[in-house]
């Protein structure tokens, strides 16, 4: 996980799902807490599941309260999947634009 | 990536039939041959579904559904029992353990796709 | 039942049901979303179409059918049903009404619709598709936050998904789900719902599960199917599933044609058609049996109705439910009419009913010959067999028995439709609805009383204006009433109008040469000359009611019923008009005299009574009969006068009776030689021969076999007034 400045943004990688979600929540409150804008790498995420979704849309409402911006900088195919089934695109500020989508398998 | 079930059954031919189905639907499998076989093979390895029998020797299902849900890897993997209409009691037993899912013998190998796909898409 | 019998039993099965749509459309106009009416509307089409659709009418089923949708659409509140929609729903009922006619009218059923026909129903169509038919609701408006109420889409299947927070630990992962939901079809609109909304004061549990999912779902597939694809989570999730409106009108479909042994458990019901899954039964079931059992009024306690928990538990909509309820209770009430109920050619009935007439008369000879006889012990077995007769024909009688109500209310229609043509406000009271007659002579009374409403809606009923003006509600009432009154109908029109303007009434009947300026006579006297031919009050007759044709049309109609018009009318207060009928035209309650060389019959409902004449108290005024009667003075004509048959054997000194008769208000006397007490017998007409023959309405064969004259009395009554006018205008 690398954290560099204010604004960097926080790569996720591997597995977002129940297995991992206790660490990735942790992750996730230490990253939020002294920022200027939520931003979530998950080019490298290769699996999520329905725990996974529910620690992005936690994410984006911790952003919300802390009235910082929140996006996605990366999303592999597994996380598309997932925002795709549930049209929740709109939701997450769209896809990165400046990213190619990358197939994380 | 393609999602990896695991088949527990202490008929070798039940286990073959099913992992051609499984395999033919895209998915990835790890046969095994009773509870104990099940979780030597595990070992660590990630899978998304395991698809068990009841009566096994050595170690029954509802016996390994109880020794998975104790294991970090694996407490929170999709389980379903193989059962026949006979057992009631045992179908119960499963899934006080923590078996949520569970098909009923005998079967189809589309019923099988079916009911596997409810829980995890190729 | 051949196919020409079944044509038109379905014929008049449309007639009922369009009668009854008409009935509903002027509830709508009163109320416009009452369920009960846009239902009636709707079921009239639907019926008409499933049926017209099995004769293979193509113009009924087409015509219908869009109607049908259309108000299916308006009965889901997805379009709102306007004065204008109403006003076109008349007219396509008027239509519907005309396309029956066309094929009752077409003896091979295979002729083209005239381009008329068509050009009309295609108009009316076109009507309807410009009436805006509402989009179904946008999916963007659906509200999860509230699941226990779906919204419902038109086309689409809404299924509301409530995970609880043991799911993802027992291996349930909701998006492995909606994955397999999507293989079965289209998921057009996911609305997904994560509660927490304070990431600071709310705990979260990462390995807890707070979704929620709403999903409008496009697929062929079935409940069944769709129900499947949670049947692991159902430990894990509340799931709701909602059929689209297609499959909503399949289940009604199915509800329809399904047998009737099928239908005696809702919950089978429902899952037999497909509309409930049987976990959906089964959970409903158990929450019917935890459920706290409720305590009637009357002590009794009753568990929660089964379909209302199946509605809060979103498995159903409420008007499936609905639906198969009606179907239940339609069955249930098929059943026990199929019992109490049979359906029987009118032709058939009046076959019966005139053997019960000759067996009537039978029965009489059968009496006199006994009596002649003198045969005493056969006198109870007469007696008995009397008895028994009467009892048949009484019986016999009751089968052609029906309530006026339905034709009653058919007025509803003519007074909306004249008051609207002419600006004017008019409530239409019927009561009495349930009083029975005969249906011959239900039939036979539409048109007089379809004219004296009409004349009642034109020509009493004043312009709103006026009435304001002249202190009465702008709202004018018309009352129909019947009643039964001594062996006959009675139907009263009541009027809170203008009423009738004696002076101009009788102005115009001088001026027409009716009665002579020095004639006297009395208020009620004048009224009637309404009834007499070629009179209008009115300067300027409308083309609603008759142009002064008709009341004295009206009279005659009625009067060929053996009935009587009475009039009653105050200038200004309204106008009461009274017909009294008999109940029946087959057979009479008679009694028989004898006057002369003959006999007679006088309805028994007429006679007040029978005294001896007394020829001291009569007088002779103005060529007139008249005897005082206990202090009343009484007219009386003497039927040996009338019918010029004195008997010349009868002594001058020979006591003669007096039968009092009463018709309408009225009373007079009749003078006959001998009285020949009751009898039952069955009208003859007189045949053409006869027909302008006055004072008689008929004809009977006694039991001896010879034949006496039936009076009428009213018209006997009415040759006296002639008599008497002509003899003051000599």
């Amino acid at each position: 996980m690398n954290v560099a400045a204010e604004d960097a943004a926080l790569v996720l990688e591997g597995e977002l799902t129940i297995y991992t979600a206790t660490a990735t929540l942790a992750t996730l409150r230490d990253y939020l807490s002294d920022r200027k804008v939520c931003a979530l790498n998950l080019s490298a995420v290769t699996e999520m599941d329905s725990a996974g979704l529910q620690l992005l849309l936690w994410a984006r409402r911790m952003a919300a309260e802390q009235r910082i911006r929140f996006q996605l900088v990366g999303v592999s195919q597994a996380v598309v999947s997932v925002i795709d089934l549930l049209q929740i695109e709109p939701l997450f500020g769209g896809y990165p634009t400046d990213l190619t989508v990358e197939n994380a398998t | 990536m393609a999602k990896t079930i695991m088949v527990v059954d202490d008929s070798a031919s039940l286990r073959n039939v099913v992992g051609i189905a499984l395999k033919s639907a895209g998915y990835d499998v790890i046969e095994a041959s009773d509870g104990r076989d099940a979780l030597a093979k595990l070992n660590g390895q990630k899978v998304h579904l395991i698809v068990s029998d009841v009566n096994m020797p050595n170690m029954d299902g509802i016996t390994l559904v109880r020794e998975l849900k104790q294991l970090p890897n694996y407490k929170f993997t999709p389980i379903m029992m193989l059962t026949t209409e006979s057992q009631p009691e045992k179908k119960q037993a499963a899934r006080d353990a923590g078996a949520k899912a569970w098909l009923l013998k005998p079967f189809q190998p589309p019923m099988l796709l079916d009911a596997v796909a409810k829980l995890v898409l190729p | 039942m051949n196919l020409d019998s079944a044509r038109q039993a379905f014929i008049e099965e449309v007639a009922e049901l369009l009668q009854l749509m008409e009935d509903a459309l002027l509830a709508l106009e009163e109320n416009p979303e009452d369920p009960e009416s846009l239902n009636e509307v709707f079921r009239a089409m639907h019926t008409i179409k499933g049926t017209g659709g099995v004769f293979g009418y193509t113009p009924i089923v087409d015509f219908t059918h869009t109607v049908e949708t259309l108000m299916d659409a308006v009965r889901s509140g997805r379009m709102a049903l306007s004065k204008a929609l109403i006003e076109t729903l008349f007219e396509c009922r008027d239509h519907t009404s005309a396309l029956i006619d066309f094929i009752a009218a077409d003896k091979t059923g295979t002729a083209p619709l005239s381009s008329e026909l068509q050009r009309a129903g295609d108009a009316l169509l076109a009507r309807l598709g410009h009436a805006p038919v509402a989009s179904p609701l946008p999916v963007a408006a659906l509200n999860f936050d509230t699941p226990k109420s779906l919204p419902e889409a038109n086309d689409l299947w809404m299924i509301s998904l409530e995970f609880k927070r043991d799911a993802l630990r027992n291996g349930m992962d909701p998006l492995s789900f909606l994955r397999y939901l999507g293989s079965l079809g289209e998921l057009v609109h996911v609305a997904t719902l994560f509660p927490i909304v304070s990431t600071a004061s709310e705990h979260f549990d990462p390995e807890s599960c707070y979704l929620s999912f709403g999903i409008a779902f496009r697929s062929d597939a079935d409940k069944r199917t769709i129900a499947g694809v949670f049947e692991f989570a159902d430990e894990d999730c509340e799931i709701r599933i909602l059929e689209p409106d297609s499959a909503h009108h399949r289940y009604i479909e199915l509800l329809e044609t399904i047998p009737h042994e099928q239908v005696d458990c809702m919950g089978d019901l429902l899952v037999s058609i497909g509309a409930l899954t049987p976990f959906e039964l089964v959970r409903a079931l158990k929450t019917q049996e935890t459920a706290p059992q409720t305590i009637d009024s009357d002590g009794s306690t009753s568990k929660r109705r089964l379909g209302e928990i199946l509605v809060e538990q979103g498995s159903i909509k409420p008007n499936v439910i609905e639906h198969a309820v009606k179907t239940q209770e339609n069955v249930r009430a098929k059943r026990q009419e199929e019992n109490r109920v049979i359906r029987v050619d009118a032709q058939r009935l009046g076959h019966l009913i005139d053997l019960v007439g000759e067996l009537v008369t039978s029965s009489a000879a059968i009496r006199v010959m006994v009596k002649r006889a003198g045969i005493d012990n056969m006198t109870e077995v007469v007696d008995g067999v009397d008895y028994l007769v009467s009892e048949i024909r009484d019986n016999a009688l009751q089968l052609r028995m029906v309530a006026i109500g339905e034709s009653l209310s058919r007025f509803r229609r003519v007074v909306r439709d004249v008051s609207q043509e002419l600006g004017k406000s008019i409530e239409l009271i019927i009561t009495g609805g349930e009083t029975e007659l005969d249906k011959t002579v239900v039939e036979k009374i539409t048109d007089p009383l379809t004219h004296l409403i009409r004349n009642a809606v034109d020509h009493g009923i004043e312009m709103p204006a006026i009435r304001q003006a002249a202190g009465k509600l702008t709202t004018g009432t018309i009352h129909l009433n019947a009643y039964h009154d001594s062996g006959h109908i009675v139907i009263e029109i009541n009027d809170d109008g203008a009423g009738l303007d004696a002076a101009r009434i009788r102005a115009k009947a001088e001026l027409k040469g009716l009665i002579k300026p020095e004639d006297v006579l009395t208020h009620e006297e004048i009224l009637r000359l309404i009834f007499a031919p070629g009179l209008s009050t009115k300067d300027q007759a409308t083309n609603l009611s008759g142009r002064g044709v008709g009341m004295d049309v009206v009279r005659r109609n009625i009067e060929a019923l053996r009935g009587t018009v009475e009039l009653e009318s105050q200038f200004g207060i309204g106008t009461k008009i009274t017909i009294i009928l008999p109940l029946t035209l087959a057979i009479i309650e008679g009694f028989l005299v004898g006057a002369g060389r003959d006999q007679y019959v006088i309805p028994l409902s007429q006679v007040a009574e029978c005294v001896e004449m007394n020829v001291n108290e009569t007088r002779k005024h103005r060529g007139e009969h008249y005897i005082n009667l206990r202090g009343e003075v009484l007219p009386f004509i003497r039927l040996t006068d009338l019918f010029e048959n004195a008997d010349s054997t009868r002594t001058v000194n020979q006591r003669e009776s007096l039968v009092v008769v009463r018709f309408g208000h009225h009373k007079m006397g009749l003078v006959v030689d001998t009285l020949l007490g009751e009898l039952q017998t069955v009208i003859k007409p007189l045949g053409k021969l006869f027909e302008r023959l006055r004072g008689v309405a008929g004809a009977t064969i006694l039991g001896t076999g010879d034949i006496a004259l039936i009076l009428d009395v009213a018209e006997l009554a009415t040759i006296g007034h002639i008599h008497r006018h002509s003899i003051s205008k000599q």
